[in-house]
C-alpha cells in the first residue's frame, strides 16, 4: 500500500509539462487563459502538435500508433494540459470509437480510421441519445435497413456534442424489432456529408452552440461501415462505455477551475473592500471545495491502479462520476460568486453602437466573463455518461440491493 | 501505486477481526460499557500481536511501522468499535515519548509496548474549544523542580492511565515557550474527574493545584514542545480518521443488509428507489472518507511537518462530515431500531458522533487546512 507516486512518475509528469511550456503556441495559451472559445482549428492545430510529437493518441497501445501509456501517465498527460488550459483532447474519436475499431474492427477499418482520428483529420461525433432515449439508451427507434450494398437510415440522434465540428459519426441504429430491444442494435460508422444529415444546433442555457441534433432521412451507408457483426452494437457499446469513462473525474479540469477560483477571489472585493480571499467564510467555502477534490483525486487514482476486480472497478467508476461532477458543480458555484454583483453579467450581450464594455477595473479579467456561463454548462456533468441518479442505481445493485 | 494493503498488514487485520469477532462481541462489549471499562485481554492481545508497538521506532523498541500499518489496524478497531485507549496512548502520549531525549522517558515506550502501562496527553484546556496552545495551565520553577497549576479539558484514556503528559507554559506570556511533563497518578495535587464519552470511552477533566513535580519530570524532546504536541495529535487525527473509515464501512454493511432483510408494503427495503439512492449516497461517502483517510496517511511520514498537520487537518475537516452524514443516514434507513441500544448501528452512530468532536472538530479543521501555507507534492505550479 503506498498511493503516492513513483519517481518515474513524477519525471513524466515533468517531461509533459516541459513539453506543454515549450509547444503549446502562444496564441493558443493566451486564448486559453482568457477563456476564450475554442474554434474546431484550434482543437486540429494542438492535436497536430501532439501528433508530431508521438502523444497524438495516450490512451492507445504502441501497436496503433498510441502511446502506450499506462493509465497514471495518461491521468498525468491530462492533468498538465488542464493545468495548462491547452484545447482539451476530443474523445469522440480517440477514446470512443476507436478502441471500439481496434476490438471488433476489420483490418481495413482499423487501416483506414485509426490514423486519420490521430490527426483529427476525422473529427468523429457520438450518436447515442435520442428524444425517446436518454437514459434508456435501448429504447432507441434510429433504424437502418439493408438495401443492397447499403443500410438505409432514419432517425434522429440528439446532444450530439461538437457534431457541426465533426465529418464522421458513430451511430447506434436499430436493425431488427424482433427478440430482445438490445439485441436489435449495430454500431455503424457514417460520413456526416453524406446526403440526407442534416446538423441543426440546439442553443443550450450558458449561451452557447456545444451540442446539436443530428436527423437522418434515408441516408444510404455502406456495408462495409458496419463494425463487426449486426445485432451485436449492444455490446460493442457497452464496451465503449468502459472507454469513455477514462477521464470521468476531471480532476485536471477542477484543478484548474479551483485554481482560477482562488485567483478571482484575491483580485475581487469583498464587503469590507479587503480582497473576497480574506472573507472567512468564502475562504472556507473554497476549503471545502478543496476537500472534495483532494479526496475526489485520490478516489481516481485507486480507479486508475485498477485496484480490485472487474465489479469493483465498475462500482468505483460510478462513485467517482457522482464525486467529480458534484466537484465541478460546487466550483462553479463558488466563481459566480466569488464575482459578486458581476456574476449575473453577460459580457456577450454589448450592443454594437453602445458604449462598449470596458474592463471593470484592475481587478478584472477577461475569463472571469466565462464563469457564469461556465456555471451553467457545468451542470450537463451530473447528467451526461449516466446521470447521477442511473449512477445511484448502479450502485445500490452493485452493493446488493 | 498500490492501493492493496499488503500481507503484513492483512495479516494484522485478520488477527484482530479475529480477535474482535471471539473475545468481543456485542454482549461482551455492553458488558463492559456497563461496567465503564476497557477489556485488559484486548489490551493483552493488542500487545502480543504487535500493536501497540507498531509505530514506535525501531530504536525507541518499536516495530517502526508506517502510517498505513497504523491506518490498516485502526480500521479494523473502528468497525469492531474496541473501548481500548489505542489512541490516547500509543499515538498521542506514545509519540511525545518517542520524542523524549531524556532517558527515563524514553524507557516508558517500551512499557506500552508491552503492554504494561497506559499514558494520557493533556493538551485541551476548558476555556478555549480546540485550541491546543497551553493559557491556563502553567509551570513555576520551585527548588529542584517545578510547581504546576491549571485545568486540562477532556484528557482522552486519562482514568486508567499511569501517568499524564500535562502541556503548560513556563512564563506569564501566553506565546512563550511551553514545557512538557510527565504526572504521575499519585501525585499530589492531582485530581481527575473521570467519565466516559457517549461511545464507552473513557476520559477525564484534569486539575492541577500546586502539583509539585521534579526536574525529571520535566520531559526533554527533540523538537519545540509544541511542535512535539502537534506532531502527536497529527498522528491521533489521522489514526482516528481510519477508524471513522472502519466505522462508516460497517454502517454501509449493516445498512445495505438490513434493507435486504426488512420487508414493508410486501416488498424488502431494498427495493425502494428512494432509499436505494442514500446507500448510494453512504457509499460515494464512505469512498471519499477512505480516500481522503489514506491521502492523509500518505503524508503522515512526510518529513515536513507543516505538510503533516495540513493532510491531517484536511482529513479530519472532511471525515468528520462525512462521518455524521453515514451515521445520520444509517438510523434513519433502520428506522425506529436505529434509535434503539438492541442494534450495533447506534453504536457505531455514538462512536462517530464523538469522532466528529475528537481533537478537533471539522470547523477548528477547516480553519487550520485553508490557512496552511504548505502545500501538496502534486499541486505544484503549472
Amino acid at each position: 500500500l503506498d498511493i503516492s507516486l513513483s519517481p518515474a512518475q513524477l519525471e513524466f509528469r515533468a517531461e509533459v509539462a516541459e513539453f506543454i511550456r515549450g509547444h503549446l503556441p502562444s496564441d493558443l495559451r493566451s486564448k486559453g487563459q482568457a477563456g476564450q472559445r475554442w474554434l474546431r482549428e484550434d482543437y486540429v492545430r494542438w492535436q497536430r502538435i501532439l501528433h508530431e510529437h508521438g502523444w497524438g493518441a495516450p490512451g492507445w497501445p504502441k501497436e496503433h500508433g498510441g502511446t502506450g501509456w499506462d493509465s497514471v501517465q495518461r491521468f498525468l498527460f491530462d492533468t498538465e494540459c488542464a493545468l495548462a488550459k491547452a484545447p482539451r483532447e476530443i474523445p469522440f474519436g480517440l477514446n470512443m470509437v476507436a478502441p471500439v475499431i481496434m476490438k471488433f474492427g476489420t483490418p481495413e477499418q482499423q487501416a483506414f480510421f485509426l490514423p486519420r482520428i490521430q490527426t483529427l483529420e476525422h473529427w468523429w461525433a457520438q450518436g447515442y441519445s435520442e428524444p425517446g432515449a436518454g437514459s434508456d439508451l435501448a429504447a432507441l427507434k434510429t433504424s437502418a435497413v439493408r438495401d443492397g450494398d447499403h443500410y438505409v437510415v432514419n432517425g434522429q440522434k440528439v446532444w450530439t456534442t461538437l457534431a457541426h465540428f465533426a465529418n464522421w459519426i458513430f451511430c447506434l441504429v436499430r436493425t431488427s424489432n424482433t427478440g430482445k430491444r438490445q439485441e436489435g442494435i449495430s454500431f455503424l460508422l457514417i460520413d456526416i456529408t453524406t446526403p440526407g444529415i442534416e446538423v441543426r444546433p440546439i442553443h443550450t442555457i450558458d449561451g452557447e452552440h456545444e451540442l446539436n441534433e443530428v436527423w437522418f432521412d434515408n441516408v444510404r451507408v455502406p456495408v462495409g461501415n458496419l463494425i463487426g457483426e449486426e445485432g451485436k452494437g449492444w455490446t460493442y457499446a457497452k464496451y465503449l462505455l468502459t472507454h469513455e469513462r477514462a477521464d470521468i473525474a476531471r480532476v485536471g479540469r477542477s484543478q484548474a477551475a479551483l485554481q482560477q477560483l482562488k485567483d478571482v477571489s484575491a483580485r475581487y472585493p469583498g464587503d469590507d473592500g479587503k480582497p473576497l480571499s480574506h472573507d472567512a467564510d468564502f475562504g472556507r467555502r473554497v476549503g471545502r471545495a478543496e476537500l472534495h477534490l483532494l479526496a475526489l483525486r485520490t478516489m481516481n487514482m485507486k480507479l486508475l491502479a485498477g485496484h480490485g476486480g472487474d465489479a469493483a472497478r465498475a462500482l468505483q467508476a460510478s462513485l467517482v462520476k457522482i464525486a467529480g461532477s458534484e466537484v465541478q458543480q460546487e466550483i462553479s458555484e463558488l466563481s459566480v460568486k466569488a464575482l459578486g454583483a458581476y456574476g449575473m453579467r453577460d459580457e456577450r450581450s454589448h450592443v454594437e453602437g453602445e458604449l462598449p464594455f470596458t474592463p471593470l477595473s484592475s481587478w478584472h479579467e477577461s475569463a472571469d466573463d466565462m464563469l457564469t456561463p461556465t456555471y451553467f454548462n457545468m451542470r450537463k456533468t451530473t447528467i451526461y455518461g449516466g446521470s447521477s441518479e442511473v449512477q445511484k442505481n448502479i450502485i445500490a445493485q452493485s452493493l446488493g440491493l | 501505486m498500490d492501493f492493496d494493503y499488503t500481507e503484513e498488514q492483512t495479516a494484522l487485520q485478520d488477527s484482530l477481526r479475529r480477535f474482535a469477532s471471539s473475545g468481543y462481541g456485542f454482549t461482551r462489549r455492553n458488558e463492559l460499557l456497563r461496567k465503564r471499562r476497557w477489556c485488559r485481554e484486548a489490551w493483552k492481545v493488542y500487545a502480543d500481536i504487535g500493536l501497540l508497538a507498531l509505530p514506535f521506532p525501531v530504536e525507541a523498541g518499536g516495530l517502526g511501522g508506517s502510517s498505513y500499518d497504523v491506518m490498516a489496524a485502526m480500521e479494523v478497531l473502528g468497525e469492531s468499535l474496541m473501548l481500548e485507549p489505542f489512541v490516547p496512548t500509543v499515538l498521542l502520549a506514545g509519540t511525545v515519548l518517542s520524542t523524549a531525549t531524556s532517558q527515563q522517558h524514553m524507557e516508558l515506550v517500551e512499557r506500552i509496548a508491552a503492554g504494561a502501562a497506559t499514558y494520557a496527553l493533556a493538551h485541551q484546556e476548558p476555556h478555549r474549544r480546540h485550541a491546543i496552545k497551553p493559557v491556563d495551565t502553567h509551570a513555576v520553577r520551585v527548588p529542584g523542580g517545578w510547581r504546576l497549576d491549571g485545568r486540562k479539558a477532556v484528557v482522552l484514556g486519562a482514568p486508567d492511565a499511569e501517568g499524564v503528559i500535562v502541556s503548560a507554559r513556563l512564563s506569564d506570556d501566553i506565546d512563550g515557550d511551553v514545557g512538557l511533563f510527565l504526572v504521575d497518578r499519585a501525585t499530589a495535587g492531582l485530581r481527575l474527574h473521570s467519565y466516559r464519552l457517549h461511545d464507552g470511552q473513557l476520559a477525564a477533566d484534569v486539575w492541577l493545584e500546586g502539583v509539585v513535580v521534579a526536574d525529571s519530570a520535566q520531559i526533554q524532546t527533540n523538537a519545540p514542545s509544541m511542535a512535539v504536541v502537534q506532531s502527536a495529535l497529527d498522528r491521533g487525527v489521522v489514526a482516528l480518521c481510519s477508524g471513522a473509515v472502519g466505522s462508516m464501512q460497517a454502517l454501509l454493511h449493516q445498512t445495505v443488509s438490513y434493507l435486504q432483510q426488512r420487508k414493508q408494503f410486501g416488498q424488502p427495503l431494498g427495493q425502494f428507489q428512494a432509499l436505494r439512492h442514500r446507500v448510494a449516497d453512504m457509499a460515494v461517502q464512505v469512498e471519499q472518507a477512505r480516500s481522503m483517510a489514506l491521502l492523509a496517511a500518505s503524508h503522515a511520514g512526510s518529513t515536513n511537518p507543516a505538510l503533516c498537520t495540513r493532510m491531517a487537518s484536511a482529513a479530519k475537516a472532511l471525515i468528520s462530515e462525512l462521518a455524521r452524514e453515514v451515521g445520520q443516514t444509517a438510523v434513519q434507513l433502520h428506522g425506529g431500531m436505529g434509535l434503539t441500544e438492541e442494534l450495533i448501528v447506534g453504536h457505531h452512530f455514538r462512536y462517530l458522533s464523538v469522532f466528529e468532536s475528537m481533537l478537533g472538530d471539522a470547523g477548528f479543521h477547516l480553519t487550520q487546512f485553508v490557512e496552511s501555507p504548505a502545500r501538496e507534492e502534486w499541486q505544484h505550479a503549472a
